[in-house]
């Protein structure tokens, strides 16, 4: 699959190396690297729809990617309404596609 | 174009203003309603829907009969008032919780459900601590225990305001957004109508004042405090079993709701800083009281700590010196009606409008409404105190 991280910047440079790890996508290994957000390891995996909405269930993906407008939750280890956007990654973690506002798959309480 | 004299004018189109002028509209009179601001402005569309058929600690067993008697009644027409209004409500039966986070009011809490028992209230129910995780997990664990009524629930306060104002409109009701009255005319003891704020006069054979916070700027004879309370509302979320709740955190009455059909969680009450009675009608909001009454979130819940709040605003209430409403005809005046003081208004709205609008046209009710006579508060002196806030009246209450 093609990678769209940038390496090498026009202005930045050499992108220096970070520690790899791997999240789930759907069950699905993603290799991401740390200090990535969700959203960003899964937009350079070419995955784009990150939710459906509830009322006419159109996919949805990053939009404004600073955290506000919510079009990028999405069920993070269980917990529902995660705005994947601003979130970094972690080893191991699950992240899960969600239908309207999803459900508590992991209880919290 | 505003009238010059109509049969019933009612002041204030809120929950109590609209529902009265749909029941009068309904029965073929001709009723206009003036507000000064826009329909639920005020506190209708300020709170947080819940309809708590008992609210507080109630322990007087006359009290509590009168009051579940009204508001039994308005959990009654609030089930068939969705079709009669075909308006969508979404009113849901809930149960409603009041929960104790220290050993005072668990106590309380138990003494309040013991002398509620006795007054011949069947459903109330009291949860240890299990009992009440087993039924909101979501609690926090500090929990001691809750009362409990399956009966009680949430509403959409807008909805049920416009679905009122909207029907009474359909039987032919006027409603006058933005327009002030400055005061009701009187003449040899009897009402003969409303002055507006441009000084246009409209005559009437009957005035109804329901404006609640407001109420002692036109009927002055009437001491009615307003009482300023903060609301915050969060993000919308996925579905939590929560319930709507009430509950007493260092001395300060606090209020939570179910989610609404989006899903967003709406609390508040913690923190007022109002302390002047002017202030008290501010609807601006201090950063303490945002921060306050967000933590009420992270005080009686747990997991849900990363939920956001996305709105906060500010609203008024009405306190009366014995803390029941104030409903019914004005002393020395008349046709001239009151129906002010409300702390809880969802839970009497509907039946209030019901029952004044029978006082109006068969001269008497089908629940009495003697114990909440505004006689018992005519021209007489209530000692507030000068700086106050719900912890300050709680106290003045225990003592009087």
């Amino acid at each position: 699959m093609k990678d769209y991280r940038i390496y090498q910047h026009p202005i930045l440079g050499k992108i220096p190396e970070r520690k790899k790890i791997t999240i789930y996508f759907n069950g699905k290994k993603l290799t991401a690297y740390e200090g990535e957000t969700i959203a960003s390891v899964l937009y350079a995996n070419g995955i784009r729809r990150l939710r459906k909405t509830e009322k006419f269930n159109e996919p949805r993906g990053i939009f404004c990617a600073i955290g506000r407008c919510t079009d990028c939750v999405m069920t993070v280890d269980g917990i529902p309404d995660v705005r994947t956007c601003i979130t970094p990654v972690r080893d191991g973690m699950k992240v899960e596609f969600q239908k309207g506002l999803g459900k508590w798959k992991k209880k919290n309480w | 174009m505003i009238p010059e004299r109509v049969e019933i004018i009612v002041i204030g189109a809120g929950l109590m203003g609209c529902s009265i002028a749909y029941y009068l509209s309904k029965d073929k009179r001709e009723v206009v309603v003036f507000e000064k601001g826009n329909i639920a402005s005020g506190a209708s569309g300020r709170n947080g829907g819940q309809v708590i058929q008992l609210e507080g600690r109630d322990k007087n067993p006359k009290t509590i009969k009168e009051r579940l008697a009204i508001t039994k009644e308005n959990n009654k027409i609030l089930k068939e008032l969705e079709k009669e209004l075909n308006f969508n409500l979404e009113y849901r039966r809930t149960g409603s919780l009041d929960i104790a986070l220290n050993k005072e009011e668990w106590d309380d809490i138990k003494e309040t459900v013991k002398a509620q028992k006795e007054a011949g209230d069947r459903e109330i129910e009291i949860l240890g601590r299990k009992e009440t995780l087993k039924l909101s997990p979501l609690l926090t664990d500090n929990v001691f225990g809750a009362r409990y009524r399956p009966s009680d629930g949430t509403i959409n306060p807008f909805f049920l305001t416009y679905g009122f104002a909207f029907s009474a409109q359909k039987h032919g009701a006027r409603i006058f957004t933005h327009t002030s009255v400055k005061n009701i005319i009187k003449e040899n003891g009897k009402v003969k109508g409303v002055e507006l704020e441009d000084g246009k006069k409209v005559h009437s054979d009957i005035v109804i004042n329901a404006t609640n916070a407001w109420s002692s700027f036109l009927c002055p004879e009437i001491d009615i405090l307003p009482l300023r309370q903060v609301a915050v509302v969060t993000e919308p979320v996925a579905k939590l079993p929560v319930y709507p709740m009430e509950a007493f955190i260092e001395g300060d009455a606090i209020f939570t709701t179910t989610q609404t059909k989006s899903g967003n969680l709406v609390a508040g009450g913690f923190r007022t800083q109002a302390r002047e009675r002017r202030l008290h009608y501010d609807y601006s909001v201090e950063p303490v009281e945002l921060s306050g009454s967000s933590a009420i979130f992270k005080r009686i819940f747990k997991g849900i700590e990363d939920v956001c709040i996305i709105r906060s605003w500010s609203g008024t209430m009405a306190v009366t010196g014995d803390c029941l409403p104030c409903l019914g005809r004005y002393p020395e005046v008349k046709n001239l009606y009151i129906a002010a003081g409300f702390l809880n208004g969802m839970a009497y709205g509907p039946m209030i409008g019901k029952l004044l609008s029978e006082l109006i046209v068969y001269g008497k009710t089908s629940i009495p409404i003697e114990i909440f006579s505004p006689e018992r508060f005519y021209k007489k002196k209530i000692n507030w105190p000068k700086l106050y806030n719900y912890t300050v009246l709680a106290e003045f209450f225990a003592r009087v």
